[in-house]
């Protein structure tokens, strides 16, 4: 195509062409009325269309975006999600390390699965302050409700069973040993 | 960080869901940038401002998803997912032989345009889908050509040969209207 289409197709996208292509379409354009009307036709069109009636997006588009956007998002996820998971194997292991060792570790596997929950719950709510751009700590304080909250009432009822459990033998554990 | 492009700019994207705040940060960014030119453009293709509502939404919230992965996003992802949703709407109707009330009238009744607005309005709603499309992509939201093929499937040279058609399209319809 190098006759008279090729240079109606350049003038399509003149925006799209490189300097030589540019020059060689000037060049043609000059000795050629035909194609100027094309350019001028052209450049009309644009002209009428951009100025055309910019029809605006409801003016509750915005916020039903994000409103959506919103409802669909999880608080946090990721590892924080898997965290409260990990309790459970970790309490099991030092109630295994408790069995061996005796009384003195049976105290440390209490103080673990406290320091198990506090961890967790400070790392989860951390996550959702970020997520949903909260302050880190509330005004209010960070309560044990709101750790409780952030890690799931599951995982604290868990927690707290084994917690019971590890205390229960701990103490049958001290009373055998005396 | 991964970058995501958003038409020319690059904006920093959330790695994980729990930055989801992040992304709604960007949303609201690609929401402010392309709400507008988006709504027109689905305008165009349904003749529905209501439905192009709907079909912006769902965009939208297709790209909270993919910045919520940490996936990249820019203008043309958006105008091709978009039109996919247009085409998908387009096909329910056909099914449910719902036929929307013209362009030009819902047009009128948002803005009130003068009337050689409407007169570009009635005109390019005289053409066909495809000619309406091309120009508003090549015209109004200044797509290249090779943009326009990747979003359409098509080859950068068929669409400026229907982009060519189109002008002229254009301006035969327009000499009757104005």
């Amino acid at each position: 195509m190098t006759g008279h289409a090729y240079y109606e197709a350049m003038l399509v996208c003149a925006d799209e062409l490189s300097l030589t292509e540019r020059l060689r379409l000037e060049a043609h354009l000059a000795g050629c009325a035909a194609c100027r009307g094309l350019e001028a036709l052209y450049a009309e069109n644009r002209a009428r269309l951009r100025a055309m009636a910019q029809v605006r997006p409801p003016e509750e588009l915005r916020a039903a975006v994000l409103a959506a956007a919103e409802s669909s998002r999880p608080a946090f996820g990721g590892i924080a999600l898997m965290l409260p998971f990990a309790i459970v194997p970790l309490s099991l292991a030092l109630v295994g390390l408790g069995l061996s060792y005796g009384p003195i570790a049976w105290l440390s596997i209490a103080l673990g699965l406290v320091a198990c929950i506090a961890v967790t719950g400070w790392y989860v709510e951390r996550r959702r302050a970020r997520a949903q751009e909260l302050p880190l700590v509330p005004e209010s304080g960070l309560g044990l409700a709101d750790l409780a909250r952030a890690v799931g009432w599951d995982t604290v009822g868990i927690a707290i069973g084994i917690g019971l459990i590890a205390l229960i033998v701990l103490t049958m554990s001290m009373l055998g040993g005396h | 960080m991964k970058r995501a492009s958003v038409g020319l700019q690059a904006l920093p994207l959330p790695t994980d869901a729990a930055a989801a705040g992040e992304a709604c940060t960007e949303l609201g960014q690609l929401v402010d940038h392309y709400g507008q030119s988006l709504f027109r453009y689905l305008v165009v293709l349904l003749r529905d401002s209501d439905a192009a509502g709907d079909c912006a939404q769902d965009t939208f919230l297709r790209a909270y998803e993919y910045l919520r992965r940490g996936k990249s996003v820019n203008s043309q992802w958006l105008y091709t997912v978009a039109r996919n949703r247009a085409i998908d709407e387009l096909r329910r109707r056909k099914r449910e032989q719902a036929d929307p009330a013209p362009i030009e009238r819902q047009i009128a009744g948002d803005l009130a345009p003068s009337a050689r607005t409407q007169a570009v309005e009635r005109a390019l709603s005289r053409l066909t889908r495809e000619d309406q499309e091309v120009l508003y992509l090549a015209e109004v939201d200044g797509f290249t050509s090779p943009q326009i093929a990747d979003m359409l499937g098509i080859r950068a040279g068929a669409v400026r040969m229907r982009l060519m058609r189109a002008h002229l399209r254009f301006r035969a319809v327009y000499g009757v209207e104005a």
